[in-house]
């Protein structure tokens, strides 16, 4: 005990509280432009941090990792983009709060569950890391395919008011989804020899133009007079703060979305925007409020980014137990825990205990530094909204094909963001919602791998979902008949003939 | 009934008739190893068949669903000309800057893409457009420099035209 | 005022014109930072190994190296625009095996590894590794044969995806053997690596990085069937079995390699490889490719070239014999 107290008091020197919170801004930075992503940061930097020592080192590349999570809220809200996939959840309730000029509210709310979210995963890392890392790994591929049917009913509570435009939108999400290599024969599906998809659709390219560019076009419609001149709303100056009773309302919302974003986060193969999607929707549904959800909810925005900064930390779970990485961002900085000498694995927490608690209190002490960065930079966002949009829109949509290009170095996803664009503009215009779009599209690639998966295994015995057993619980089952329940209940909910 | 949605539901369901009659036998580019994997399910047309027939099946809906609604929209019809006029031109003019930025590199082609646009949109004070047009484009280069490292487009144009002239 | 805009703006046109002219003017090479790009995504060994070069090679190069993910298409994207760069010495690229050597077997993938490339220096290989649990009842390969002779079609094993590199070492064994294995394929090593890992399939593949199997083989928590090298690996003490020695004419060995575009000078391409010779004999990156679990294996000039075609010729004929026909 005392070593462990030893460790940290050793650990937090000024330095090192540079170090995480110069990573702090610089991830908050790379967060808030669409187009960087923090894989692309954090790569970038980690060579610097081969020749620090690991206690200077890796917890500035943590810091990257835990900024990013927060900056991405930020043009999510303010642009209605999000910085980051992880934050397409906070567009739907940002977003309309910041049209109604509470741009600087919704950027607090974001912070403070980001920061409380990630303090959550951050604890549970520190004290249970093992025993979830077992039990993510109970995850192969029936209970993957089960936790996808329970993403796509979530997309039930997104639909808005049409649902048969929202099953449109979930469908054609599934057809873009599938565009690209099936892992599962080899094949080349839908490229039409386009090498840029080749692969697959570039999640960040397709957000930018789902969201960012048709937000221009859309903004483009307006009469010249209302673009050049100053934004009515810019006597607010942006927004007015985040009052504490609307934090404390949100309290449940935030540590159900901190529970369900660490237990998605440790599981290696989901993503932060999986994570974030389900935590808002569960929010709605137990929410006092639902009817405010998509209208400019505070509680929305709490879940939905609680819940993506939660998986921050715990991303690291299945990183640093077994080495197998939870994300992209994941898998660099386990090169860098690596190039320290830090290898992941039992042997991490026994030998070299004090290095890894004095990096675990960097990272705990990461999150009030980022509340503060937070803080003094919000405002400065917020503000922004009131530069006339005559020269805000194009600004962005320069960010906007920068972003692209910078994705991943290439000129073709510009022109996927623009084709996008395209797509995002009529939708919008014709009423479709774009939210289940986006997560069907990120849902079908891991749900259709493995559904096959899982009938590879099973040899063809369709109720493996229902009956397979992890760990003694039928966890595939469980999460199969809680999707059907749900669905169940939001059928129930909306009576079928919906006024529009 | 809404006009909008009668003709995008059948849009849609014309469009999964030739997803599923031409795109698939077309577009899916298969490898050898169907024989590997007994079953239909585990072909790489059968999920893009299931989701398109569905899709057609909703897009019917959607049709019978206007046609059932009797009541007479009274919105104001949203392709107005002007409006939408704008944002073809905003468009376009992104499409000509992403093939300047390939020929003539980033810095050359983004003050006159963010002069163009700070125009059209109304604000004609080029005390403002100038500085605007100029600044913004070299911070963000310099930015992603420094910090990054990340090279935006150069521009083969120039690439070449350099080449001629180092010889 | 007019007159004033296009003033302002032809001077900006020709400021940047002679601003770049200046800045590369022609010294001695490299006079400028080295792109190279990586067809692999971010994060993986091959970006830990390419970052850990570029971290000391500017002290014996004089310039840094600029590691540009370009990842995406099995290795197109990256690989093609290598080919399409010029060839001046300033892009190169990190190659990996299955890029060059066996995707473009597998489909069109728009450049020819033999012609379109010049390697010109092996960072190292890691080889791949048949792995299983170790309360698996298989103690060694022979075993795991013989139970798939009585059970076809019963034990599972992972792959990194339809004809990719692991594929092929299953497809190998059971041509070789005449047993029949349940093939899944999985998204990337990783994915695949840990369905083995939690159980889910019965063996798996791995190098001596992925999931810390190094120390886990050593540690005992995973047994070690066989190896995808040309000889026993002296990581593990020389005690485990290769493909080739058991009957079974495998080998995959995951390179990184420097590659060049074609066309690209000889003079230049020597400069690059002195630097980076030098580089491995440093102590800091010999220390980091420790950490990292594997160890450098420098290796160019014509013995280089010589093992590169051959991979591809291997790949090639193992692709012709299983009767695989490229589509387009």
């Amino acid at each position: 005990m005392e070593q462990i107290f030893d460790a940290i008091v050793q650990a937090i020197t000024l330095q090192a509280l540079g170090m995480v919170a110069l990573g702090v801004f610089a991830g908050i930075t790379v967060g808030a432009i669409p187009g960087l992503t923090s894989v692309m940061a954090i790569a970038v930097l980690v060579p610097f941090s081969f020749f620090m020592t690991p206690i200077n080192g890796i917890p500035f590349l943590l810091g990257i990792h835990k900024g990013a999570l927060f900056g991405g809220s930020i043009p999510a809200i303010l642009i209605n983009t999000p910085g980051t996939a992880a934050a397409a959840a906070t567009t739907l309730d940002g977003y309309p709060l910041a049209q109604k000029g509470e741009a600087k509210s919704a950027i607090q709310m974001a912070l403070y569950s980001s920061t409380l979210g990630d303090t959550f995963s951050d604890i549970v890392l520190i004290l249970a890391a093992f025993p979830l890392a077992a039990v993510a790994l109970l995850f192969g591929p029936t209970e993957f395919f089960a936790l996808m049917v329970l993403g796509l009913t979530i997309i039930s509570a997104v639909t808005g008011s049409s649902v048969l435009k929202g099953l449109l939108s979930m469908l054609i999400g599934i057809l873009i989804g599938l565009v690209g290599q099936d892992i599962i024969s080899g094949s080349e599906r839908f490229t039409f020899g386009i090498a840029n998809i080749a692969d697959s659709v570039g999640i960040v390219p397709m957000l930018i133009g789902l969201f960012a560019i048709s937000e221009v076009l859309i903004q483009s419609e307006k009469k010249i007079v209302e673009l050049a001149n100053p934004p009515e709303s810019s006597h607010l100056k942006g927004g007015r703060s985040l009052k504490w009773i609307e934090l404390f309302q949100a309290k449940w919302a935030i540590l159900r979305s901190s529970c369900i974003g660490t237990a998605i986060g440790a599981i290696p193969g989901t993503g932060a925007a999986i994570a974030t999607f389900i935590s808002y929707a569960l929010a709605k549904r137990s929410s006092k409020r639902p009817e405010e959800y998509g209208k400019g909810s505070y509680e929305g925005v709490a879940a939905a980014e609680a819940s993506n900064s939660a998986v921050a930390g715990a991303d690291l779970i299945p990183t640093l137990t077994f080495g197998i990485p939870g994300s992209a961002s994941a898998a660099i900085l386990m090169g860098a825990f690596m190039a320290q000498g830090l290898r992941p694995g039992p042997e991490l927490f026994e030998e070299q205990a004090s290095t890894m608690y004095g990096i675990f209190a960097l990272l705990l002490v990461g999150n009030p530094i980022m509340l503060l960065q937070g803080k003094l930079l919000t405002g400065l966002f917020a503000r922004l909204v009131t530069i006339r949009k005559s020269v805000l829109v194009p600004i962005i949509l320069l960010l906007c094909v920068v972003g692209g290009f910078i994705y991943q170095n290439n000129i073709e996803d510009v022109k996927l963001a623009l084709f996008f664009g395209i797509c995002g503009y009529g939708l919008r215009k014709l009423k479709f919602p774009l939210a289940p779009l986006v997560i069907a599209f990120i849902l079908t690639e891991t749900a259709e791998e493995s559904m096959k998966q899982a009938l590879l295994l099973s040899d063809g015995d369709y109720f493996v979902f229902l009956t397979k057993m992890a760990g003694g619980f039928p966890v595939s089952g469980f999460l199969i008949l809680l999707s059907v329940f749900l669905l169940g209940m939001a059928i129930w909910k909306k009576p079928w003939a919906e006024a529009e | 009934m809404n006009r909008k949605d009668l003709t995008v539901g059948i849009i849609f369901f014309l469009f999964s008739l030739i997803y599923f009659f031409y795109l698939i036998p077309t577009q899916i580019i298969s490898s050898f190893a169907q024989t590997e994997f007994a079953g239909r399910i585990f072909l790489p047309e059968t999920f893009p068949q299931i989701t398109i027939c569905i899709f057609g099946f909703v897009s019917l809906l959607l049709v019978a669903d206007t046609l059932r609604n009797k009541v007479e929209e009274k919105s104001t019809p949203s392709l107005n000309k002007r409006p939408f006029f704008q944002s073809v031109i905003v468009f376009l003019a992104s499409m000509v800057y992403v093939y300047l930025l390939e020929w003539l590199g980033f810095h050359l082609s983004s003050p006159f893409f963010l002069a163009f646009l700070i125009f059209f949109y109304g604000t004609r004070n080029w005390r403002i457009i100038v500085p605007v047009a100029l600044l913004v484009p070299i911070s963000i280069e310099r930015f992603f420099w420094i910090s990054f490292k990340v090279m935006l487009p150069e521009g083969e144009l120039i690439n070449q035209l350099l080449g001629y002239i180092k010889g | 005022m007019y007159k004033s805009k296009v003033f302002i703006y032809l001077s900006t046109l020709v400021l940047a014109v002679l601003f770049t002219l200046v800045g590369s003017a022609d010294a001695k090479y490299p006079n400028k930072p080295i792109k190279v790009i990586l067809a692999t995504g971010a994060g993986g060994s091959h970006d830990m190994h390419c970052r850990a070069v570029a971290s000391v090679i500017h002290e014996h190069l004089g310039q840094p190296f600029l590691c540009t993910v370009r990842g995406g298409g099995g290795g197109k994207i990256g690989m093609t625009a290598l080919k399409r760069s010029k060839p001046d010495g300033y892009t190169i690229a990190l190659g990996s095996g299955s890029h060059f050597a066996i995707a473009p077997h597998a489909r069109n993938m728009g450049f020819d590894p033999k012609t379109d490339f010049i390697p010109f220096f092996q960072v190292n290989y890691a080889p791949f590794l048949l792995v299983v649990r170790s309360e698996k009842p298989w103690k060694n390969l022979q075993d795991l044969l013989d139970d798939a002779k009585k059970r076809p079609g019963k034990i599972s094993i992972s792959s990194n995806g339809a004809w990719g590199s692991s594929h092929l070492g299953i497809l190998q064994m059971m041509r070789a053997k005449n047993v029949k294995f349940k093939h899944v394929p999985f998204r990337g090593g990783g994915k695949a690596w840990q369905a083995m890992w939690g159980g889910h399939v019965d063996a798996g593949w791995a190098n001596v990085t992925t999931g810390g199997t190094l120390s886990r083989v050593k540690r005992g928590q995973l047994r070690l069937l066989a190896t995808a090298s040309e000889e026993r690996m002296k990581e593990f003490g020389k005690k485990y079995p290769t493909f080739r020695e058991l009957g079974v004419d495998y080998i995959y060995k995951s390179w990184r390699v420097f590659m060049a575009p074609k066309g690209t000078p000889n003079d230049r391409i020597e400069v690059l490889k002195t630097a980076l010779h030098k580089a491995s004999k440093s102590k800091t990156l010999k220390k980091l490719i420790k950490r990292f679990g594997e160890s450098l294996a420098p290796l160019s000039g014509p013995a280089l070239r010589k093992a590169y075609d051959s991979e591809i010729d291997f790949y090639g004929n193992l692709f012709k014999k299983m009767g695989y026909k490229k589509k387009k």
